[in-house]
Formats: structure tokens, C-alpha cells, sequence
């Protein structure tokens, strides 16, 4: 027996928790979940994780907004460009590797740098709203723009400016990289110079916006993210990871792949799922609407990117 | 019935279909998905908590995938398993508590074991031997710096592989190695001890 089983053996136990417990933490969850999008409608499409189970009991679709359809309710694909963040910092502590771009289900754009606890973001904002409880708040100039830099969620150094362009961007350390010379430093090499992310679509329904994205993994288009590609690490089943019904092989732009349905209530077909790889052979997922033809998603799949 | 309320009850037919990685993503445009990941991980982060600091645990469960919750817009996907990043976070909760954590094991040393060889049998009377060095062990444990601690039991109870700790404390793999050397080198009287009982 080694060192660490020893530990482990002999160490202090635990018991398990009790449901209680679990009941509690849950509570505590569903509090920050309801808290997310405050006044702002659900999106009644289920995760994944429970897509199989939803659809034996049913299923869900995610009706599109009729304002993401022409008059005749169908829906026209268009190229788009790729998907950039808009600022770069030409100036970085050494260590920090490359940045992970997202953006949620409001205006929010972050390139994050390093890691959550140690690392360094840099946020583009339509407003200064999202910046609050600050402490030790004092002026500076960054850029030639009057700037604040504080103190946030205790240890965090934030600088926030506003652009020419309106938009307000905020530089902030935490960790290892709260340091006030370090911030201002990177918020002074901030240039406007866009960046592009890693995953994104050339085609997509006309008129319709990106809703979120997380570069490496994610990316959704519509009004509540009714068009979404995530990429996948492992090999995903038809039916048992995604409940999936007339599954059947397509082809992608000459890559293999697979799609299928959902299917609602009355066995009536509803959003689609597909599965292939994009060009550099990372496999991805596709949902889309079931108010698009399946030649219309695989066109949209033959027009993932990744890296 | 909401439907994150679907997603964070206790799955009647758990379905284990995607990484992750693939939660985490979903749940920036569908929060409700990240109920999953507590499904998945929170009886295992729960109990190493527990051992670390004991019944407050409890509180801290919560507190921990709050907080994931949040930082979801900044998770890394390299590994398609979250372990490591909850693990992170984890400690850094442990961490806010260090003084707590080491009054813990100071007190489980002063714990007398009642311990009876069930059988009498060489085997069973060895494992009770061994496990009356526990109060030992845990006092050791009060005596390590907390950064060394850190990487120790990430590794012994979380059973994350080394580059994983690296990843969930955010530091090099050559500093993981280093604190475990001093960590183990600290624990070698009692850990030696135990081994000579089990011999």
C-alpha cells in the first residue's frame, strides 16, 4: 500500500451526506439559477443530460421567435462573419497562455486570461452597471479617457474605462495578477484591434445574433439560443446521449455524420440533432429548430469552424 | 414544475450522455443544465470536504457549486472532466477555513479509538494496529503548512492525478511535486509506522 492509500485509508473519514444535506446545497443552486435571468424568460429547451428521459415524457421543443422568420414562417440561411472580440491587450504578464473568449445570454464579452483564481479578464460592457460594490474607488486616466481603477469582491483590482464608441471596458486582476501597477499596465496596451475566437459558424439563419458563446466548447445563435454547436471529447450515441429518433447517416461536406429528431408529443418530429466532425475532425453538436430543413442543417454544420 | 427543478432533482434514470465540458457550455445559454454536474459530482465533493472540516461541509457543498456556477463563463476545457476545476474550487473554500481544518485533526488526534481485533486473526489484529495510529496521522496532518496539505489530500482523497492538482490549484507541475515530497516527508514517522503494522 502506498503513501496515498495509506492516507486515504487511515485518514480522517466522512460520512456520507445526508439527503438533507444534498436537499440544502440544491436549494442554494436553484437560488443562483433562478437568480441568472432576473425578469427574463426561460428557455423551455432541456439540457441535454435529460434529453432522452424529457423526450419519453414527451418532449420539448424551442418554438422560434416569429421575428427570426420571414412572413411565409420559413427561415433563409446567410454567410456570416466570423465571430471577434473586439479589443486586444498588446501587453500581458508572461505565464498566462492563450484567452478564453465568451460571452453569456446578456451583452457581456470576456477574453479571460490564466485561471478563474489567478488570471486576468478583460471585459467589453455596454454599460457600467456590471461593475458594482466597488471599494477604494479612485480616477485615473488610461487610453487618454478618464478611468476608475477599484477593488472588487475582496482581493479583486478592476480598471474601467469608456471607448469612444461607447462601449466601457474593464481590465481586472485577481490572485496571483491583483495588482494595481500590473492592471493599469494592461489596460494602458489595450488597442482595438479584434480578436477571433476559436468556434463559429459561416452560415447561419439571416438576421439572427449570436446569444452566447464559450470559444472553445460552445456557441448559440437566436433570441434564446434556438440554434446551438458544442463541441464533443468523446463518441455520443444517437438515442441514448441525446434521445434522438430517425437517426441516419449524413454526409457534411464529406465528413460522416449522423441526425435525427426530437420527437413532441404526437411523434411529430421537432428540433433536429446532429453529430459530425468539423474540417480540423473535432466532432460537434448540432441543435437546431425543427422550423429548418434538414438540408438547411446540414448546410449550417457544413459551415462549423473550429481553431 | 420549472424546468430546472427537473434538472436539479436526483435523476430516477441517471443518464450519463456527455462530458462535462458539454454541461458547462450548455449552461451558459441554458442554466438549468448545470444542475447535472451537481448530480454528478457533489456526493464525491461532499466528502472531501467533510473529511477536511467536518459537518460544516454541509454549508460549504452549497457554496462550492454556487460558485462554479458563476465562474462557468471562465471554465478552460481541456479536460473534459470538471473534477480538477471543482476540486479548485474546493480547495480554495477549504482554504478560507485553514485554521478550522487543523483544529479538526488536532482534535481527532486527541480522540482515544475503542478498537477490538474482531476474530483475533494476525490480518485483523494488524488492521486494528494500524488503525490506532489514526489519532497519530491526523495530528500529523494539523502540522503541515496548508499549501502542502493542499496538494497532499487533492491527491490522496481526491483522487486526482498530479497534472490534474496542478490544473485545480493553478501551479506548475514541478510545485506539485516539490510540496508532495515535503508533505510526505513530514508524514514519514507515522506513514512508516503504519506500513510496519500492515507488514
Amino acid at each position: 500500500m502506498n503513501d496515498l492509500d495509506l492516507l486515504d485509508r487511515f485518514g480522517p473519514s466522512a460520512p456520507e451526506p445526508s439527503d438533507a444535506a444534498l436537499a440544502a446545497a440544491r436549494a442554494r443552486l436553484s437560488a443562483a439559477l433562478d437568480a441568472t435571468t432576473p425578469g427574463v424568460r426561460r428557455t423551455r429547451r432541456l439540457p441535454l443530460l435529460v434529453a432522452a428521459s424529457v423526450v419519453a415524457a414527451g418532449g420539448a421543443g424551442i418554438a422560434v421567435a416569429p421575428a427570426l422568420m420571414g412572413s411565409d414562417h420559413s427561415i433563409a440561411l446567410a454567410a456570416v462573419d466570423p465571430l471577434t472580440f473586439p479589443v486586444t491587450p498588446t501587453w500581458l504578464p508572461a505565464g498566462l497562455g492563450d484567452p478564453v473568449f465568451s460571452k453569456d445570454s446578456s451583452t457581456l464579452m470576456f477574453a479571460s486570461y490564466g485561471r478563474p483564481q489567478d488570471g486576468i479578464n478583460v471585459v467589453v460592457s455596454p454599460t457600467p452597471d456590471n461593475w458594482e460594490d466597488r471599494e477604494h474607488e479612485r480616477a485615473i486616466e488610461v487610453r487618454g479617457h478618464d478611468a476608475t481603477v477599484f477593488e472588487q469582491d475582496p482581493g479583486d483590482v478592476v480598471v474601467v474605462w469608456k471607448q469612444d464608441d461607447g462601449d466601457y471596458i474593464g481590465v481586472s486582476g485577481r490572485g496571483d495578477f491583483a495588482d494595481e501597477q500590473v492592471i493599469e499596465h494592461v489596460a494602458e496596451s489595450v488597442a482595438d484591434r479584434s480578436q477571433r475566437v476559436d468556434l463559429f459558424l459561416t452560415v447561419a439563419p439571416a438576421g439572427w445574433q449570436v446569444q452566447a458563446y464559450q470559444s472553445d466548447m460552445h456557441v448559440s445563435y437566436g433570441e434564446r439560443g434556438e440554434l446551438s454547436v458544442t463541441l464533443l471529447s468523446s463518441q455520443a450515441d444517437p438515442s441514448s446521449d441525446f434521445g434522438a429518433k430517425n437517426v441516419h447517416d449524413v454526409s457534411v461536406d464529406g465528413r460522416t455524420g449522423w441526425i435525427g429528431n426530437y420527437v413532441g408529443d404526437s411523434g411529430t418530429p421537432r428540433d433536429w440533432v446532429l453529430v459530425a466532425p468539423a474540417p480540423d475532425g473535432r466532432e460537434f453538436v448540432l441543435q437546431a429548430p425543427g422550423e429548418l430543413s434538414e438540408d438547411q442543417v446540414i448546410e449550417i454544420a457544413a459551415g462549423v469552424r473550429h481553431r | 414544475m420549472r424546468a430546472h427543478d427537473l434538472a436539479l432533482s436526483p435523476p430516477e434514470d441517471p443518464v450519463q450522455p456527455v462530458d462535462d465540458h458539454a454541461i458547462i457550455a450548455l449552461s451558459l445559454t441554458q442554466p438549468d443544465a448545470f444542475g447535472a454536474l451537481f448530480e454528478r459530482h457533489s456526493r464525491e465533493l461532499h466528502r472531501f470536504l467533510s473529511r477536511r472540516l467536518g459537518a460544516i461541509a454541509d454549508d460549504l457543498l452549497g457554496d462550492l457549486f454556487v460558485a462554479a456556477f458563476e465562474l462557468r463563463t471562465r471554465y478552460r476545457a481541456e479536460l473534459a472532466d470538471a473534477r480538477p476545476w471543482l476540486y479548485g474550487i474546493a480547495a480554495n473554500l477549504v482554504r478560507r477555513h485553514h485554521r478550522a481544518e487543523a483544529t479538526r485533526y488536532r482534535a481527532l488526534g486527541r480522540t482515544p479509538l475503542a478498537l477490538v481485533a474482531a476474530d483475533g486473526s494476525g490480518e485483523a489484529v494488524a488492521l486494528a494496529d494500524a488503525a490506532a495510529l489514526r489519532p497519530r496521522l491526523a495530528t500529523a496532518l494539523a502540522e503541515l503548512k496548508a499549501a502542502d496539505r493542499d496538494v497532499l489530500l487533492l491527491l490522496a482523497w481526491g483522487q486526482l492525478e498530479q497534472a490534474e492538482v496542478a490544473a485545480a490549484l493553478g501551479i506548475p507541475l514541478g510545485t506539485v511535486r516539490s510540496r508532495l515530497h515535503r508533505a510526505r516527508q513530514q508524514l514519514r514517522p507515522v506513514l512508516d509506522d503504519l506500513q510496519g503494522e500492515l507488514r
